[in-house]
């Protein structure tokens, strides 16, 4: 911002507030995210594309969130577990974020889905509109077909 | 004339007020800075890029990109099928400043496309996921625990203290963006603006339209100022 | 566990002296609702979240979950976006990730070289 700029040159008699590390260091020693290698110029999710296998569910499909235990990170919510939508989207390949903490270079990508519930289904005594939706994204391990 | 207003010019820059004191969090952020990059955390290259980044983003792309959508059908059909080409005609590229995008903001962008019976509203539950690229940073209101809990909770209610009021035939559809899609709102064009040009719609596009929390209309260019303090606790806490 | 109990001494000082941006703002008559140094947060969040896990560096999660916590216990008095700031010095703190003395004498080290 211009007035960054500003604020840096003219109020502290020009001193610049740039870190000034004791050792910079030329890069060589930092743990690189392994992505530098592969995703550059395709992007993350798209650098798992084709990854997957084909996806077990396809739009309007009916799906229930499975009750899955949870004993370390996942980004599922706890509101839609055990509770059945459709699929709005099939989404994309990535590892699951389960998977994908422990920045395993191998981890299998699979599908993610966005998945529509109503609000109803959601939240006992909805009390809102009747048309009301949620939508999240949901990866294929956390489905399973309904009824 | 125009020396008057060069003379003016020049005296706002030589007036234009400063802080001019040296505060502990400019401090702060200076230590955290350099301590990890001596830690070989990351490096200060790294560093100024991503602040680079930081500085260049904000809703402007998004508002554009909503405008041109409104004139141009082929162009909102794009935005639809293709919305990273899309965020690039408006100036984005969501694989800066990496090559691979953000840590955060992926490059799995889509647009939610409101229709006369549908409206979106865009949260992140887990932790204020946000389409920055194109979109800028996230006004402190969507990062609290209090719009988070309670969009996917009572979205109408959350909506209502935004001054938004929908009628119930309206889907109201809540995006709990939760993994790596990022997203934004093509709300419907108001009534009353028949013969604007692209600069005039962008202007009533604002941030909390983008997001869902707001309708555009005419005369409006500011986004609503909602007071974030304190956060609610639910009763007995 | 990081717990939000942990009290830095460090942290705590800071937010005593209080020198939050709508105070700093309001005194100087500066408009921008924002402080200067916010991009360059910005920039060392992004920086932190791209690089490698197992340096015992917090992630994205981690970082807004203890973000959250952290702002409406210990740090509730701060506004936005100094809470985020704090925040983060006392994730990284409580990871071991610096030491409270090695950030004691560099803020000191620095605020010298800003002012000399």
């Amino acid at each position: 911002m211009a007035e960054v700029r500003q604020r840096y040159a003219g109020g502290m008699a020009g001193k610049t507030l740039a870190a000034e590390p004791r050792f910079a260091g030329d890069g060589s020693q930092v743990r690189r995210n392994s992505h530098i290698v592969h995703a550059v110029g395709k992007g993350d999710p798209q650098v798992y594309a084709g990854r997957a296998g084909p996806p077990r569910f396809r739009v309007g499909d009916a799906v229930t969130v499975r009750e899955l235990p949870v004993l370390f990170y996942t980004r599922t919510p706890e509101y839609v577990r055990g509770a059945t939508g459709h699929v709005a989207v099939v989404a994309y390949e990535s590892p699951a974020p389960e998977d994908e903490t422990w920045d395993h270079p191998d981890a299998t990508p699979e599908w993610f889905y966005v998945v529509s519930f109503a609000m109803a289904e959601l939240w006992h005594g909805h009390t809102g509109a009747a048309a009301d939706t949620l939508r999240t994204e949901i990866p294929e391990r956390w489905l399973e077909p309904a009824g | 004339m125009a020396d008057h207003q060069g003379h003016d010019h020049d005296h706002d820059r030589t007036v234009k007020p400063m802080v001019d004191e040296i505060t502990d969090f400019e401090v702060l952020e200076i230590a955290l800075r350099e301590l990890c990059i001596e830690k070989g955390i990351f490096t200060a290259e790294e560093h100024r890029r991503f602040t680079e980044f930081a500085e260049q983003i904000g809703p402007a792309p998004a508002a554009r990109l909503v405008a041109r959508a409104w004139l141009d059908p082929g162009f909102k059909a794009l935005a639809i099928a293709e919305p990273l080409t899309a965020s690039r005609e408006v100036g984005v590229d969501w694989l800066e400043p990496t090559g691979f995008g953000t840590p955060s903001d992926f490059t799995a962008f889509q647009i939610l496309v409101d229709t006369p019976t549908v409206h979106h509203v865009i949260v992140c539950a887990l932790c204020s996921c946000y389409p920055r690229p194109i979109l800028g940073n996230s006004p402190e209101w969507y990062r609290t625990p209090n719009y988070r809990r309670r969009l996917v909770r009572y979205p109408r209610q959350v909506l209502s203290e935004f001054g938004l009021y929908l009628p119930e035939d309206i889907e109201v559809r809540v995006q709990d963006s939760n993994q790596k899609n990022r997203f934004m709102v093509m709300p419907m064009r108001p009534d009353g603006t028949d013969d604007w040009t692209e600069d005039q719609l962008t202007e009533i596009v604002t941030r909390d339209c983008l997001i869902g929390v707001a309708l555009p209309r005419v005369g409006v260019t500011a986004n609503v100022v909602v007071d974030t303090r304190p956060a609610m606790h639910p009763s007995g806490e | 566990m990081m717990t939000a109990d942990t009290h830095v001494v460090a942290l705590h000082e800071i937010v005593a002296r209080n020198q939050v941006w709508p105070r700093m703002a309001a005194k100087y008559g500066v408009e921008n609702p924002v402080p200067p140094w916010k991009t360059s947060l910005d920039g060392l969040c992004d920086a932190l979240d791209h690089a490698a896990c197992g340096a015992g560096v917090p992630t994205f999660q981690d970082r807004r979950d203890e973000e959250d916590v952290l702002a409406a216990t210990v740090y509730s008095e701060l506004p936005y976006p100094e809470s985020q700031l704090v925040a983060l010095a006392h994730s990284l703190l409580s990871r071991g990730i610096i030491s409270e003395g090695e950030l004691v004498q560099r803020l000191s080290v620095i605020r010298a070289r800003l002012e000399g």
